[in-house]
């Protein structure tokens, strides 16, 4: 367990959290301050079925499963969790209802749950980053129920770009692409591809300290 | 809210009688807006590739109609373009000459014109070309090229579009091969080959450098694979490696046994590998994994090759005169290089595969509600199943599943196939495809699926 807040590792904690709250720097500071990162190696139990479930996580990379056994004790898997996902108790403690595996090597963001519930009173800009990963998850959730096509991570992570461009197309300063990646629940690596391949082709340039959408018309038609 | 987004999707996916009718629909049809005449022009555009005689070229003739209006709204060259080359397949190469000309004065004149810089010299490239001055079109592409060497994707596009034009015009196309880009392999082969065996090194290197393959798809077992990695990398390309399972899975049982020297020559590849990608989330090697990697890895490579007009090669390292009856790609009828080579090392006894089940899966539409989906040891079984014309979803799984394929199936508009990333690769790799359209994801209980719409060969 790495403690956060002004440590190591804080500096792309902080845009991270601010990205999936989609809150400020101040606000993000704070919650940074609060939480703890883990990490945990593919198979890894991270709660078992009954514990007390006392923290909410923050999932910045990897994935982790919520398995449950049948009554003829077969294995199966009730959800699973993604970059930009929450998981666990709010806003008071509870017990799981399955166990919680990694699914592959994974890193998390912990809060305590009680605590981050006091934050939320006192802080109106950390409750809406809240409601809205909630609001998220409930999306996510419906659209598997659905089995709706929804955009591709690529497709999201290029309509992110699309949104945070001014009227002249310039994003400014430039993203942090790890935490752009993770507010529309992809991986780092996939938001580093996406960028190159626009870069590649011209479709956006560096602009100063900024990017700028040289072609919005290529970019929407790539929100697939 | 625009209702020109879900419209796209549909011409996306081919239902483009839909979503014709879906923009009728909306009131768009008599719309004097820039982004409804763009979409106009594209829907009937789509609609007169599908037609035939008079009623295509009538189409056509419509299409760029619609783009000229756009361009009339603003002076733009992406439309304008557009409203050339469609006058040149509705059969009037005066309008479009007299069309690609008020092109290259709309560039000539704003220094704004094309969306990126390599679109503004293609599209002059285009536009000379459409006024029958090949020489200059020739020397405009160059330039293109030269201003955004690495945007493949929009090469890809202009040349396609070139071919297109100089088919009608009934000109040589052969100068446009020297745009494509360099080929794309997939590469397999045996086990068994001694860690040092340079008469193995020297062959596979040497095949390398004759295909010159801009990048490789491929496994990572001991043996072939790892030294056509190898190779692959030496010789600049870039590795996109595609395994079964996890990598630490994949390197217990199908590399460790080998011999700690392909264990580290393993660790080193999977650190330059431009991609790593995971077909299945099973927690051991089976033959039925390691097929569906075999075929995602195949698909890969034939994916990009169409995208990028480039062709696709596989090469198989294996011994006699042809590589094992049943490779999915010898049914593509793409290019084939096989390398011949024996053991040159003893298998250990503890490398036996399980077998695993690899299974094809359809639902139709029209099923019963709940019906199981059907299920297909081979690809050209389940091809054999599924009638013209008509809305169906495809997957490919090795973990006996079937819920995926069945709730796949509502997203399937009018007579279209959609189908799974894992099916669309397979599909792909044997050279059942026409054309594939990416739609997105669908969001599953084991993480969301690459889903695409697929055009299936008419002689299937």
């Amino acid at each position: 367990v790495k403690h956060l807040g002004g440590h190591t590792g804080s500096a792309e904690i902080v845009p991270a959290i601010a990205a999936c709250f989609g809150c400020g720097d101040d606000c993000a500071h704070i919650l940074a301050a609060a939480m703890t990162e883990r990490r945990y190696e593919r198979r890894a139990h991270i709660a078992l079925r009954g514990d007390a479930a006392t923290q909410l996580f923050l999932l910045l990379e990897g994935a982790v499963v919520a398995e449950i056994f049948g009554i003829e004790g077969q294995q199966a898997q009730l959800t699973r969790h993604g970059p930009g996902e929450i998981f666990g108790s709010y806003p008071l403690p509870t017990s799981y209802r399955a166990d919680i595996v990694a699914a592959s090597d994974t890193r998390l963001l912990a809060i305590n749950t009680l605590e981050l519930a006091t934050l939320v009173h006192g802080q109106a800009e950390i409750g809406a980053g809240l409601a809205r990963l909630l609001a998220r998850q409930l999306d996510l959730l419906l659209d598997r129920m659905a089995a709706r096509i929804g955009l591709s991570a690529v497709g999201r992570f290029h309509k992110a770009l699309l949104d945070m461009g001014d009227a002249n197309g310039v994003i400014e300063p430039a993203p942090v692409i790890a935490a752009l990646a993770l507010s529309v629940n992809t991986t780092r690596e996939t938001g580093s591809r996406a960028l190159a391949a626009l870069l590649r082709r011209g479709i956006i340039e560096r602009y100063g300290d900024a990017l700028r959408i040289v072609s919005r018309r290529m970019l929407e038609d790539m929100v697939v | 809210v625009t209702p020109l987004p879900p419209i796209l999707t549909l011409a996306r996916a081919g239902a483009t009688q839909r979503a014709w009718e879906a923009f009728v629909a909306a009131g768009l049809e008599g719309a004097n807006e820039v982004g409804a005449l763009t979409l106009k022009g594209r829907l009937l555009k789509d609609r007169a590739r599908q037609a035939a005689g008079a009623e295509r070229a009538a189409l056509f003739a419509q299409s760029g109609a619609a783009y000229r209006a756009a361009a009339r709204l603003r002076p733009d060259s992406y439309p304008l373009i557009n409203a050339a080359a469609m006058a040149l397949f509705a059969g009037d190469g005066v309008v479009a000459a007299a069309l690609a000309q008020d092109v290259l004065t709309l560039i000539d004149g704003d220094c704004a014109q094309g969306e990126t810089p390599y679109w503004r010299e293609a599209t002059r490239a285009e536009a000379l070309l459409l006024t029958g001055r090949i020489e200059d079109a020739k020397a405009s592409l160059a330039e293109a090229i030269a201003l955004a060497p690495q945007a493949w994707e929009d090469h890809a596009s202009t040349l396609r579009q070139f071919a297109a034009i100089l088919k009608l015009s009934g000109a040589a196309a052969d100068w446009l091969d020297r745009f494509r880009p360099a080929p794309l392999l997939h590469y397999s082969g045996i086990l068994g080959i001694a860690a040092n065996d340079q008469l193995a090194v020297q062959a596979i290197s040497e095949a390398i450098a004759r295909i010159g393959p801009a990048c490789g798809f491929g496994a990572l077992a001991a043996g072939a694979d790892i030294i056509v990695a190898e190779a692959l990398i030496a010789a600049g390309a870039d590795l996109h490696v595609v395994l079964p399972v996890e990598p630490s899975i994949f390197r217990q049982g199908s590399v460790h046994p080998f011999g700690a020297d392909w264990g580290a020559r393993f660790d080193r590849l999977i650190e330059a590998a431009a991609t790593l990608t995971i077909c299945t989330a099973e927690d051991h090697l089976t033959r039925a994994n390691v097929a569906l990697a075999e075929y995602r890895a195949m698909g890969m490579a034939a994916e990009r090759a169409d995208l990028l007009e480039a062709s696709a090669v596989a090469l198989r390292v294996e011994p006699g005169e042809r590589p094992s009856v049943g490779d999915p790609w010898l049914a593509s009828n793409r290019r084939l290089e096989h390398v011949p080579l024996g053991k040159s090392a003893s298998l250990p006894a503890d490398i036996l595969l399980q077998e695993g089940t690899l299974l094809f899966l359809l639902t139709l539409a029209g099923d019963a509600p709940h019906a199981e989906p059907m299920g297909f040891a081979t690809l050209a079984e389940l091809l054999a199943a599924l009638p013209p014309l008509h809305s169906a979803a495809i997957d490919c799984r090795t973990d006996g599943t079937r819920e995926a394929v069945a709730a796949m199936l509502h997203n399937a508009a009018d007579g279209t196939v959609i189908a799974s990333i894992a099916a669309t690769m397979a599909l792909l790799a044997e050279g059942r495809t026409t054309h594939i359209e990416p739609l997105g994801e669908m969001p599953t209980d084991d993480g969301a699926t690459p889903i695409y719409a697929i055009r299936l060969k008419a002689s299937l």
